[in-house]
């Protein structure tokens, strides 16, 4: 599929989000009076709000407006916080990009060997320590772990800061948080991965060659275990940035995670699009990365899309 | 320093994982005053009180911020000089006010008539196109005009005869800002994020997880014992509870009843707080064909045992009310005004001489805006059906669909009461503006009155008759003081206002 077909849709995919967001806030209700409470807020000061804001017209008024400036590079202005929607986004962005990178590393860090070696003694007492642990691992509420490793770290042992951004110990909790959980679920898709390989037959094979197991290991059974392993990544990485809006509001981290569910609760539509687009953009960014690097680890997709 | 086991981690694991994650981490340095940490649930991400209201705006602004008056809101609520040391009225719509001499501003500059001029003037408060234009409609719209008579004398005009004109500029929005630093900052947007104000604490940081405030050094009623003053976002209950026995808050915000337990079970903590100046109300919209008749409206009114639902759910720590009156009305509040009585005779009796034929009534509601909100819906609709009422119980996410005709019935709501006088509280929430959902001709003249007289015996007279309307046909039907409780540290000495503000003038740190 040539590359620019590739953006076209995702740009086709990016202005359906953003219409679907758009049209779906607005038929929940006034945003105005989802802000103030008309009982006690007058006529006038409400009018001269939705004014300011631009939630004049009908609903299609309103699109076209937001469509235009948004053609402009202008993502609107976040009522609020007073100042343009992509600053208020972009301030918040870097919390939960640490947030998550560490997360993903944590969660690699531990899926990864675990994983392997759970498959490599499938069925032994290491393999069933291991996919108890992990049941347990994503069973948890993530709010349970937190507010468990809250209890255990901050009131009992009075080691880590409860609650907060800034240094490195603010940090170890809500990594441990999401890094964990979703540790549970990677080490299984590991596990699996490894398993399946291990039962292709260019692995019986190399063992019938005589192989060592660790040439096997390395030249069969992870090359091929990798690619079901580059699909599954990024959707967790996307389940990590959902799973911060709890972890966030627990640990009151200021990233996007917690931003959205304040935007949502606050009707503020400009910073809750903005976000949308930005996750969008960057889910369909993933998949168009996950398509290009698919084709050089398994040489059979490019090969197909060729003919 | 001081060293404590948590810097002492800092500084052992400062050579380790932090300096390659994220640079040197901070160190903290002990304060020669008090450092109090305040959680809440929510920042404001702007602090310009013209641009953000609200609870967590009430409770941080208060300490930047100054008004020309002020208000006693712990005892009768009688107006205190503030920036202005004297005033007197002129006439029924002009206010003279004379400045106090020797207040700076957090930049170092001194207050002048012009700052106060420009705080009310057309670029934040009466220009329609101003983003400030908004808020001080509230409690400013009759304002027409500040103008400097000399440099240390304002004058404060209003379009009518208005006796309240001292109690509107202690409110939200009269706060006094420097004419300098706004139009510096380019305007209300680059000034909510550096604010200059005249308040006991001056801005050091904005962010969106924490707001640092400093003791400001050359305040003009002395600097506050507490040096620092931090205000740290924390969403959720159970993490500020947790934090708060942990040792990483000394106030937090927010606290309902049922989790005093935790925080009383620790011999370093209590709990504080309690009624604040807002009615918890159930409001009825006469356009359904059951609420019409006013009987139906006071038999639901009389079905209802208010001291249970405080006791069961608000530990009895709020008040049930004799009247929409608080006593920080003061000379108009009424002492002898007598108690609700629960009544479900009476009401059953009203009922079958209304003819009410049990057709279900709608009752919205939101799950959690006020309080114990649920909790308190269900109590409703059962002594309700207790007294033969069937209630269709809907719970909706938001106002637009709380107020969304036809289907309205009864809901549920406050009755905030930010400045002492029935004029903010009881006329304010039932005026002529919501007279599709109520209206009563003569409650519309004696608010006319109440609005407009000088003569305090007549405004006391006008009032009492509003709340012997509000009773006898009842737009709404009053159960609770609302109640604001907070989690604090003993060592911490702050007492909190019956009121939405948090002030920390006088607070300190043992």
């Amino acid at each position: 599929m040539p590359l620019l077909f590739r953006i076209l849709r995702a740009v086709v995919s990016l202005w359906l989000i953003v219409t679907l967001v758009f049209v779906a806030l607005r038929a929940t209700g006034d945003p105005i009076t989802a802000i103030f409470d008309p009982d006690n807020t007058s006529q006038a000061a409400l009018d001269s709000y939705r004014q300011q804001w631009g939630y004049t017209g009908t609903v299609l008024d309103q699109y076209i407006a937001y469509v235009m400036s948004l053609l402009r590079g202008d993502f609107g202005y976040s009522t609020m916080s007073s100042r343009p929607a992509l600053d208020v986004v972009m301030e918040r962005l870097p919390a939960t990009m640490q947030l998550v990178g560490l997360s993903a590393t944590l969660m690699i860090a531990i899926g990864l060997p675990v994983g392997t070696m759970a498959a490599m003694r499938a069925g032994g007492p290491l393999d069933r320590f291991v996919m108890s642990f992990s049941t347990v691992g994503f069973a948890l509420p993530n709010f349970v772990l937190a507010l468990g490793l809250i209890l255990l770290f901050s009131v009992s042992l009075h080691l880590l800061p409860s609650n907060g951004i800034g240094s490195w110990q603010h940090l170890i909790m809500p990594v441990l948080t999401i890094g964990l959980s979703k540790a549970a679920i990677f080490t299984r898709f590991v596990r699996s991965a490894i398993l399946d390989t291990l039962r292709l037959q260019c692995v019986v094979s190399a063992r019938a060659r005589g192989l060592t197991e660790w040439q096997i290991f390395w030249h069969h059974i992870i090359t091929n275990a990798v690619l079901p392993l580059v699909t599954i990544t990024p959707l967790l990485v996307g389940a990590m940035v959902a799973a911060g809006a709890v972890v966030e509001s627990v640990f009151g981290w200021p990233g996007v995670g917690r931003l959205i569910v304040d935007a949502v609760s606050q009707r503020d539509l400009a910073v809750l699009q903005m976000i949308i687009m930005l996750i969008a953009l960057v889910m369909i960014t993933t998949n168009l990365i996950v398509d290009l690097a698919y084709a050089r680890l398994d040489p059979r997709t490019s090969a197909a899309a060729a003919h | 320093m001081r060293m404590n086991r948590r810097t002492a981690f800092k500084l052992l694991g400062a050579g380790a994982a932090g300096t390659m994650l994220l640079g040197a981490p901070r160190i903290v340095f002990g304060q020669d005053g008090g450092v109090i940490r305040v959680a809440l649930d929510e920042l404001p991400r702007s602090l310009d009180p013209l641009l953000y209201q609200t609870n967590p705006g009430y409770r941080v602004m208060r300490n930047i911020y100054d008004t020309l008056l002020t208000v006693d809101h712990a005892g009768d609520g009688s107006v205190l000089p503030a920036l202005a040391q004297s005033w007197e009225r002129i006439d029924g719509r002009t206010l003279e006010l004379t400045l106090r001499d020797n207040v700076l501003f957090h930049d170092g500059s001194p207050l002048t008539a012009e700052d106060v001029v420009f705080s009310f003037g057309p670029e934040r408060r009466t220009n329609e196109d101003s983003p400030g234009f908004g808020t001080a409609q509230q409690f400013l719209s009759t304002i027409e005009s500040v103008e400097a008579v000399d440099e240390r004398t304002v004058r404060v005009i209003s379009v009518v005869e208005d006796p309240t004109i001292e109690l509107r500029l202690t409110a939200w929005g009269s706060q006094i800002v420097s004419k300098a630093a706004f139009e510096a900052a380019g305007g209300f947007d680059g000034f909510g994020q550096a604010p200059v104000g005249t308040g006991p604490f001056k801005v050091q940081s904005l962010g969106p997880d924490a707001i640092a405030l400093v003791a400001f050094q050359d305040y003009w009623a002395g600097i506050p014992d507490v040096s620092q003053l931090t205000y740290r976002l924390a969403p959720e209950l159970s993490s500020r509870i947790a934090g708060l026995v942990g040792g990483d808050f000394d106030i937090i915000a927010d606290v309902p009843t049922d989790q005093f337990g935790p925080i009383q079970s620790n011999g370093n903590l209590e709990i504080v707080g309690g009624t604040v100046a807002s009615m918890r109300v159930v409001k009825f919209d006469t356009r359904n064909e059951q609420l019409k008749d006013p009987r139906v409206r006071r038999a639901l009114a009389m079905a209802i045992d208010r001291q249970a639902i405080v006791d069961a759910l608000w530990a009895g720590l709020v008040e049930v009310p004799h009247g929409h009156q608080l006593p920080a009305f003061g000379p108009l509040f009424d002492p002898d005004r007598p108690a609700y009585v629960y009544d479900p005779e009476g009401a059953k009796a009203l009922l079958a001489e209304a003819g009410y034929d049990g057709t279900p009534i709608p009752f919205r509601i939101r799950v959690a805006a006020y309080g114990p909100e649920l909790a308190t819906s269900q109590v409703l609709v059962s002594m309700w059906q207790a007294v033969g009422v069937n209630i269709d119980m809907q719970i909706v996410e938001n106002f637009g669909q709380m107020m969304a005709y036809p289907g309205t019935g009864i809901r549920s709501g406050v009755d905030p009461i930010l400045v002492s006088d029935p004029l903010f509280g009881l006329w304010r929430s039932y005026n002529e503006s919501e007279q599709e959902v109520w209206s009563n001709a003569t409650f519309y003249e004696h608010g006319r009155v109440l609005e407009s007289s000088l003569d305090p015996e007549e405004r006391k007279a006008a009032f009492n008759a509003m709340m012997d309307i509000f009773d006898e046909d009842p737009p709404a039907m009053l159960l609770h003081t609302m109640g604001v409780f907070y989690g604090k540290r003993k060592g911490v000495n702050w007492d909190p206002l019956p009121s939405v503000y948090m002030d920390f003038r006088d607070a300190s740190v043992a």
